[in-house]
Order: C-alpha cells, then structure tokens, then sequence
C-alpha cells in the first residue's frame, strides 16, 4: 500500500542530508580542537584595527575605548576575559576565560575581538 | 482555509503575521537560555516566516522578513544587530524559498535548513565586520545549534499549518 509522503516529516534523503550537517559541524569542530595551540600572546582587535599584545604571562587590567563604548580586558593567571562592557547583551563577558586560540572572545556591538595567539 | 484573494486581506494577514513576529521575537528575549554560544537565538520568529512562506507566497514572505528584522532591531536590539540578523535573515530566507518551491522538501527540513543559514549567515557577517576569520569554532556550535532551535520552530510551523489546513498540506 503506497503511503501517501506528509509535508511534516523529513524524508530519509532529507534526514541523511541533516546528518551530513551534524557531521561537518563535528568534524569542524574536532579539526579546530586538534589545531589549537596554547597561546602566549593576547591580541586585541577594535573595529579591524589592531589595538595592542600583550604577554598573556603578566597579569594586567586594559580599559579600551571603542567608538560605541567601553570594555575592560583582564589578563590574570595566564588566562584573559572581559571583565566589564557597557554594551546592551555583555555577551562578551559571558564568554569567560580563554587561554588558547580555539575560540576568541567577540563583542559584537563594540567590534572588539580579543584572541590569544602564540607569538610570532 | 482558502488563499487570501484580495489585496486588503493579504495586508491585513501580512500586519498581523508581522506582530506576532515581533511579540515572538519580544517573548523569546524573556526566556532566559544558557548562553552557549555567542549569537544563539530561539529564532521563534522565523517560524513566522516559514508559515508566510507557505500560506502567502515569497513575496509576502520577503516582507515580512525585512519588516520585522528592521522594527526588532529599532524596537529591541540596536543598529549593530541589525546587520548580523539582516545577513543571516537574507540567507536563509533565500534557501528557504528555493526549497518551499520544490514541494517535495518538508517543513521541519527547510525550518532546519534555513536556522543553520541563519547562523551561516550571521557568522560571515561577524568575520567581515570584525575582521577576523576565527570563528569557525563558533560557526560549528552554532551549525549544531541550529538543527535543534530549527526543528522546534519547524515544529511550530507545522502544527499551525496542519491546524489551518493550507492547500497541499490536506494530511
């Protein structure tokens, strides 16, 4: 008895293409694991401009000033996160610490990205 | 349900689709959601869009969009969200169309597919405006993200579909 296809649920061919999309993001996300590299370095970028490294080893406080705000950087630990921002999400300072280039830290409303690299 | 016919409806349907967009995208901000990844979204609104994409045709469809992505970014988000949403909204609104015109896709696969270009789409966005190519970890997490948040707005669309027994979707 042929079963009439419902508009409600993904055929196998659309299942297998979903899975194709689980399995890229995975594979992403394993690639960007295995290439990390601990970092030394904190690179901070405002509105595409470098703004400044410093050695991720010395622990510091930076206020930076974009043009839409303010964010404060800390280095302490051999670790960096944004510890304060006057934009509307702070989803910046959600993001926490990072000490290696798996992932940068981004505010999005300010363009500030601070990502630590390994120097040179 | 028949196909709106004149003008005053398909405006009155398409106002109406637009503030329930809005009050989505309002209701969604209140649901406090861990935050994963930066740019992670319940994108309830796009089940909206879906749903126009079905009941009204790509037209109306596209309306909606641009309406709602420039009176969310007024009302709730600023100017700087506005481009992200523009870009990944453009996307997957794009994809969407081409597959709702092939009658053959189902809605929980285009609403998956289209919340993945959504976040393909914000995140190209990101790395131009930001200037860096790091995002990639991002990008993946939210490819992930994107499949769950699609199907249950997927899911949404859906019921209300069958609920309005559009056309072709007699099941």
């Amino acid at each position: 008895m042929p079963q009439k296809k419902s508009p409600f649920l993904p055929s196998r061919r659309e299942i297998f293409m979903l899975l194709g999309i689980v399995c890229l993001a995975g594979l992403l996300l394993l690639a960007v694991r295995w290439g990390a590299k601990p970092g030394d370095e904190v690179v901070i970028t405002v509105e595409q401009r470098e703004y400044g490294r410093f050695p991720l080893s010395e622990n510091r406080v930076l206020e930076i000033e974009a043009a839409d705000g303010m964010n404060v950087v800390e280095i302490s630990d051999n670790q960096v996160h944004m510890k304060s921002a006057d934009c509307p999400d702070r989803l910046c300072v959600k993001m926490g610490f990072i000490h290696d280039d798996i992932r940068p830290i981004v505010c999005l409303p300010h363009k500030v990205v601070v990502e630590v690299k390994p120097r040179g | 349900m028949d196909k709106p016919r004149g003008s005053l409806h398909r405006l009155a349907l398409l106002a109406l689709l637009l503030a329930l967009a809005l009050i989505l995208g309002w209701v969604e901000s209140l649901i406090p959601l861990p935050i994963l990844v930066p740019g992670f979204k319940l994108g309830l609104g796009n089940a909206a869009v879906l749903f126009a994409l079905y009941a009204q045709g790509r037209r109306d469809a596209f309306v909606l969009l641009i309406m709602k992505v420039m009176l969310s970014s007024i009302l709730f988000s600023g100017f700087s969200a506005f481009l992200y949403a523009l870009a990944g909204g453009l996307l997957s609104y794009l994809v969407m169309a081409l597959l709702v015109r092939r009658e053959k896709s189902s809605v929980p696969f285009v609403s998956m597919t289209g919340a993945v270009c959504h976040n393909i789409g914000q995140v190209a966005a990101a790395a131009l405006l930001l200037g860096t190519p790091h995002l990639v970890y991002v990008l993946a997490l939210l490819l992930l993200c994107g499949l769950v948040t699609g199907s249950l707005t997927g899911l949404a669309a859906s019921l209300i579909l069958k609920r309005l027994n559009f056309g072709h979707f007699d099941v």
